[in-house]
């Protein structure tokens, strides 16, 4: 072989090599990291769907303002989960086929628990809402919560019933879908353990604009307090007609929907006086760096008011490039270090237990003098 | 073209099946659902066709009967052990009797009347799944009942194939003599009682056959889903039913294929649209009606096909022959 032709072919072996090497950089540095969002942005549920949608759509633009992870910018995507099962289903599938890194969604307990095999097929981490304490024990590795389960809600309700309000007797009103029912079946044994007597159980049919009826036998039966759960239309009108029916003296105790915004609008503002939610986020909270948060919010979005519980999926996409920046684009790495996950978010503090719930922190709070005044903050943290 | 036409009109059914046939190869998984949930559509929609398109009974509480037989699917498996094979029978079978009780109130009633009637019927059905929760499982849903076939690709032959067969029924029994006492009834009751065709007799067939044709596509749903609950099956969801017997025709089985898995696929496609999206329908309808059912606004609209250089295909609408003149 003449010295001539092993020069060139020295020469070309360096520039393939060359070459193999920024093709290799190029396919470890991907154009885009792409995060599907599944909100519900039609039916029932849509008034929550564009504001879970909105505190992520902030973090995206953040994140991409200030060079993306790592120089990649996240493209976020929106599927509507739309309110009914059968339609989340196809939502769902769609996600999967969109071929994300991870999903933030669905919102619909009904949506999850109907296609939580789906996602565990595909391998692809899903950051779930639903609060039916079911979704996140069916074993499936790759679903997690950045919500609290039913189960825990409704103990600190009972138990602020109990100490603060010195009830005794209570009434619960909620409407028959499997969110409010979720909430229903964790109360009895929450009254049990705080030594609440369950005076009259009352339920209701999403779309009912009257209440009366219900209330007058809540009325009868002498409750001191009512526990209300069901979507924020519904409650706004149950509040409301309760004042109209001259029942101002029940106490009323509601999951987190009741500190969001379109209760109060619902409602009228004087018709909400001592009501009493738990939530994951307050807008009473000190914390400056939570205040900040909100009143960014509230100016991003002016039409679309703030619900406390509705805008964890800001820290969700924080979450996800904290973790993308460390791991990449492998959903498999992604899984687990979720699963592993210890992280000071804006709103929270995130950390994962054996189940995949992320968020353990609820505040309570309540009306007074038409502002919300944070009662108690607690810790559930299990291993 | 007018031979390709032909064609078309002959083959019709026969090139639809194949198309569905080889659809599975050439879909992604996602669209590939949304193909089966518009297959398993048209399988009900058929049944409406009978009852609307036949006979002019309007009813808007096919849902309800889609739930019954679901929830019938799910829980006899459930509850009482069934075999799928077994239960799907004994589904459908229960969904036709529910939907034979519907045709007691047809006797009397007709026009609005009937249509507020199903409406009632849809609606107690769904309300009543609702809150009968320990058999039911009320809002939480029923899930976990096996399936009648391992494999999906299975159910989806199984369904095209029952699809085809009952698109033939359906349109041999247009043209027999139960079809023709049906379209008999729905031109002038009077006029055909006077004949000697047997309203009741009609009606009860008609009622019977949509009921079963519900009950059917409600088990294969079941097996398509694995997963049921109370939000599928509301009153909207009959409404856009309704949507796909008047888009198909009212008189054509291949229309109806062709409306249900278009149908099926409008959310999908307006999802960019969300809650607009629902205007999208009705403006939908409103178009389709104006076209087909004003002469004045049809004319119009061939002569702008007329103009834009589509004569021939704008000479063939303005003169449908054969089986279209006689549904209209």
């Amino acid at each position: 072989m003449s010295k001539k032709l092993m020069k060139r072919s020295l020469f070309l072996l360096v520039i393939s090599a060359l070459l193999l090497g920024t093709a290799f950089v190029a396919s470890a540095q991907p154009e885009s990291y792409r995060i599907v969002h599944l909100a519900p942005l039609t039916g029932d549920a849509s008034f929550q769907g564009q504001i879970l949608v909105n505190a992520a759509k902030m973090a995206v633009d953040e994140i991409n303002a200030n060079g993306g992870i790592n120089g990649v910018p996240i493209e976020y995507l929106t599927v509507d989960e739309t309110s009914s099962t059968a339609t989340g289903i196809e939502a769902v599938r769609k996600a999967i086929d969109l071929n994300p890194v991870a999903v933030i969604g669905p919102n619909r307990s009904g949506t999850i628990l109907a296609a939580e095999d789906l996602w565990r097929e595909a391998k692809i981490p899903f950051i779930t809402d639903g609060t039916n304490a079911d979704t996140t024990r069916k074993g499936n590795p790759y679903t997690f919560r950045i919500q609290i389960a039913s189960t825990y809600w409704i103990p600190i309700l009972a138990h602020t019933a109990k100490e603060y309000y010195g009830v005794e007797k209570a009434a619960i009103i909620y409407g028959t879908n499997e969110y409010s029912k979720g909430l229903y079946d964790a109360t009895a044994p929450a009254l049990e353990q705080y030594g609440i007597e369950e005076a009259i159980v009352q339920t209701y049919n999403d779309g009912d604009r009257d209440f009366t009826a219900q209330l007058l036998r809540i009325r009868a039966s002498g409750a001191q307090a009512m526990f209300c759960y069901g979507y924020e239309a519904e409650i706004g009108m149950i509040l409301r007609q309760r004042m109209q029916l001259g029942m101002g003296d029940l106490l009323v105790f509601g999951e987190r929907g009741c500190s969001s915004p379109a209760v109060e609008e619902v409602a009228g503002k004087e018709n909400i006086e001592g009501l009493v939610a738990s939530t994951t986020l307050s807008q009473a909270d000190p914390d400056p760096k939570r205040q900040a948060f909100m009143e960014k919010y509230n100016n991003m979005f002016p039409n679309e008011p703030l619900s406390p519980t509705h805008v964890n999926h800001y820290d969700s996409i924080y979450i996800l490039a904290d973790i993308i920046g460390r791991v990449g684009a492998d959903r498999e790495a992604i899984r687990d270090e979720l699963a592993n996950l210890d992280y000071q978010g804006t709103l929270a503090h995130y950390r994962a237990d054996s189940e995949g719930n992320l968020v353990h922190t609820i505040y309570t709070q309540v009306v007074q003098d038409g502002e919300w005044v944070l009662l108690l903050e607690e810790n559930h943290y299990n291993e | 073209m007018a031979k390709l036409q032909q064609v078309f009109k002959r083959y019709g059914l026969l090139i639809l099946g194949i198309l569905l046939l080889v659809a599975p190869l050439v879909s992604a998984q996602y669209q590939f659902y949304v193909l089966e949930r518009g297959v398993q559509n048209a399988i009900h929609v058929m049944g409406l066709l009978i009852l609307i398109g036949y006979s002019g009974m309007l009813s808007l509480g096919s849902a309800g009967l889609l739930a019954t037989g679901a929830y019938a699917y799910a829980l006899l498996l459930l509850k009482l052990g069934f075999s799928p094979w077994l239960g799907a029978i004994f589904a459908v079978v229960i969904t036709t009797l529910v939907g034979l009780c519907l045709a007691f109130p047809a006797f009397r009633l007709s026009g609005p009347f009937l249509a507020v009637t199903t409406i009632g019927f849809g609606e107690i059905i769904r309300i009543l799944i609702l809150n009968l929760e320990p058999i039911t499982g009320g809002a939480y849903g029923v899930s976990g009942y096996s399936k009648l076939f391992a494999n999906e690709l299975h159910v989806y032959f199984f369904m095209v194939v029952a699809l085809i067969c009952i698109a033939i029924g359906t349109e041999r029994l247009g043209r027999s003599r139960i079809g023709l006492a049906l379209k008999a009834t729905k031109e002038d009751e009077i006029a055909a009682e006077v004949m000697g065709v047997n309203v009741k007799r009609a009606k009860v067939v008609a009622f019977a056959l949509s009921a079963m044709l519900a009950g059917l596509s409600g088990v294969i749903l079941a097996n398509l889903a694995g997963y049921l609950s109370p939000d599928s099956f509301t009153s909207a969801e009959s409404s856009s039913y309704l949507l796909m017997v008047v888009m198909g025709g009212m008189n054509s089985a291949i229309g109806v294929i062709v409306s249900s898995i278009v149908v099926t696929w409008l959310p999908e496609v307006l999802r960019f649209l969300s809650s607009s999206r629902l205007l999208v329908y009705s403006l939908v309808l409103l178009v389709y009606l104006r076209i087909n059912h004003v002469p004045a606004t049809r004319e119009r609209f061939l002569g702008i096909l007329r103009k834009f250089g589509i004569r021939r295909a704008a000479d063939a609408a303005e003169d449908p022959c054969g089986e279209r003149g006689a549904g209209m």
